[in-house]
């Protein structure tokens, strides 16, 4: 996926000027003679140069590279791209209320499913010895809370 | 001292810590041989395990696994011409074409030996290096810790792969990343949105987990890594793995004294790691040459140099990371994220407080780099049944491992959150030749920049010459400065010379 540089630049430039702007709203600390805005409004300048240059080089370039360059990607790559994104979204989404086992199982079976073209019930196999490995490790030996969720009981280990 | 070594390899040679060392290389050794799984990646994916491990058995595993990760890349470079890891890529079409001349047991043989001769180098440098250094160290203000970090960031931004101005907007935004959250000196939240989990800023792990791993998965998906389903050609044969690699490298020894000393070098300076180092050691190696012709058809010359290189930059990437805090590579800027979660802050004072540790570390190295010999050897038989594990199966599996690890940092979904951001914003940045060390560096370096910028400033009462008064602060200072006008000057010619070329 290649974006020309002229977009991304330009991006980045509104991206300097924002934290630029909001540094200037930072109070200075009294008695000193730098602040809490110093560096945010390096940071902010140096993306704006930079973000300046990346426009003017991109513009020139813009006839041989095209704005977007998505030509290599097949549609079905990028839903497999999808899913793995919506899987971490879904996670995020639901692992509160459907707990790590279920919320987890989801989120690993789906995308596999979609990345392997069909194996529904192997996909759903392997899916779920990983999350009760990974429930049974990091809930009852490493002690990491993982959300419980309100649909399942406690497993027992 | 020589009580200390004693404690340092009790500590090493015990059963637990040697079964972890076997576990976490067999780890390693997996993921470095599948490809598109890096060794950063695979030390990502430790991180939540080690959390839960006393220092010495986690960093054993961490040292372990990227040693047998970065030899694995050799695997499927030289079988399949696609490298296993970025490291490997340097010298992918000599050995693939060494393997098409039926000669693979002499790439793979010749790249095992000196993985593990450029691994021995790399830890012997750091052993002697880093206590030396930390002597050095223990005289340094905060004067002298704001250049150097600064000196860190502009080998980052600079040394690394692609145009300057990419580096430098990868840093820049690194940097900016780190001052989220509440300002250490005035205690002004500073681009919270209002958030109240962003007030403690955003955490290394899961930004480094997204940054490594998740841009990893997204970038098999979308299949601009090649190898999506990628087949064998031919299984290496056994009998050429050993003689044969011997016999080149007696032919080559000085290539192999190069490329470990290179690669420890380049180890060393911030930001650049093994694939830097590969790719310098190969071209200085077609530059000594003899016959420079040769390289890229097939020859072995260029395997041995940036086959002990990229070895020996893991060993010299720890110096800078345990001696001041500052990352020698990204697998070490994961380790400073470690060694904080452990309390122990990466510095001249863990070699006072705790030498028994530092040392444990320099003999996890050598353990490491002797344990390549056998299980790397145990790889190149079985790397065809390894290529069969598949992929899709594989990478939903890293997914829910990365989210675990992200939510375990600080047991909140948030940091989820973050790993997704970041790792979409990591992958954007890779496709469009902006790289991501500089970006990591910036995150780890940046409040260490700020509160020795500030407490300096506090104590010199505002006078920014204060900066260049110490000796120490002003040498590494001036070098500083130095590289960025050399950078300056170089990028106006470039700029006047393109203008030229468009109107003249």
């Amino acid at each position: 996926m290649k974006i020309n540089d002229a977009l991304l630049g330009a991006l980045i430039l509104l991206g300097g000027l924002a934290i630029l702007l909001e540094a200037r709203t930072f109070p200075a600390t009294h008695g000193q003679a730098f602040g809490p805005d110093l560096f945010p409004t390096i940071i902010g300048v140096g993306l704006m140069l930079a973000g300046c240059g990346l426009v003017v080089s991109g513009w020139r370039t813009r006839h041989v590279t095209g704005w977007v360059d998505v030509s290599a990607i097949t549609p079905g790559r990028w839903l497999d791209a999808l899913a793995a994104l919506l899987a971490v979204v879904g996670f995020i989404a639901l692992a509160d209320w459907m707990g790590f086992v279920l919320a987890g199982l989801l989120a690993c079976w789906l995308p596999m499913v979609r990345f392997r073209r069909g194996h529904w019930f192997s996909s759903l196999a392997i899916a779920l010895v990983t999350v009760l490995a990974i429930d049974w490790a990091f809930r009852s030996v490493l002690l990491v809370p993982l959300p419980q969720g309100a649909l399942l009981p406690r497993l027992p280990w | 001292m020589s009580d200390t070594l004693g404690a340092a390899f009790s500590l090493v040679f015990d059963p637990h810590v040697l079964l972890v060392m076997l576990a976490a290389g067999a780890f390693g050794l997996f993921v470095g041989a599948m490809p598109g799984l890096t060794a950063t990646l695979a030390t990502a994916l430790l991180v939540p395990v080690t959390f839960f491990m006393d220092p010495v058995p986690a960093l054993a595993a961490i040292v372990a696994t990227t040693a047998m990760a970065i030899f694995a890349g050799d695997l499927p470079g030289a079988l399949l011409r696609i490298p296993g890891t970025p490291a490997s890529a340097a010298y992918v079409d000599d050995a693939y074409r060494l393997t098409l001349q039926g000669r693979s047991g002499l790439a793979l043989g010749t790249g095992l030996i000196c993985s593990v001769i450029g691994g021995l180098v790399g830890a012997a440098i750091l052993a002697f290096a880093a206590p030396a250094l930390a002597e050095v160290a223990l005289a340094f203000s905060t004067f002298e810790y704001f250049w150097l970090a600064t000196f860190g960031l502009t080998c980052a931004a600079f040394v690394s792969t692609g145009r300057p101005v990419k580096g430098f907007v990868s840093l820049l935004f690194g940097l900016f990343i780190a001052t989220i959250g509440i300002d250490i000196m005035a205690g002004q939240p500073r681009f919270t949105l209002g958030s109240v989990e962003l007030m403690g800023g955003v955490s290394f792990i899961p930004a480094m987990i997204g940054m490594f791993a998740v841009s990893e998965v997204l970038r098999w998906a979308l299949g601009t890594t090649g190898g999506r389903d990628a087949a064998l050609v031919a299984q290496p044969q056994a009998r050429e793995l050993v003689r044969p690699s011997l016999r080149a490298i007696g032919r080559y020894r000085t290539g192999v004294a190069r490329g470990s000393l290179i690669g420890t070098a380049i180890g060393i300076l911030p930001g650049a790691g093994a694939d830097i180092a590969a790719w310098i050691s190969y071209a200085v190696s077609k530059k000594m040459s003899n016959t420079p012709e040769k390289f890229g058809t097939g020859h072995v010359e260029g395997l041995v140099d940036s086959g002990a290189a990229n070895n020996a930059s893991l060993g010299g990437a720890w110096v800078p990371a345990l001696v001041f805090g500052i990352p020698g590579d990204s697998i070490t800027a994961i380790v400073i994220g470690i060694l904080y979660m452990k309390g122990m802050n990466p510095g001249p004072m863990v070699m006072i407080n705790q030498p028994e540790l530092l040392y444990a570390v320099f003999i996890a190295f050598f353990v490491a780099n002797l344990l390549l010999l056998p299980l790397g050897w145990l790889a190149i038989r079985s790397f065809g049944q390894m290529l069969r594990v598949p992929r899709g199966a594989l990478m939903p599996v890293i997914l829910i491992l990365c989210m675990v690890g992200a939510f375990a940092i600080n047991n909140t979904l948030f940091g989820v959150i973050i790993m997704l951001v970041l790792g979409v914003i990591a992958f954007v940045m890779e496709e469009n030749g902006f790289p991501v060390a500089p970006a990591i560096l910036g995150l780890v370096l940046g409040s260490m920049i700020e509160r020795n910028f500030m407490q300096s400033m506090i104590k010199a009462d505002g006078n920014l010459l204060a900066f260049f008064e110490r000796p120490l602060a002003a040498a590494i200072g001036g070098v500083t400065v130095a590289i960025w006008l050399l950078v300056a000057v170089g990028a106006v010619r470039r700029w006047r010379r393109a203008a030229g070329g468009v109107t003249g």
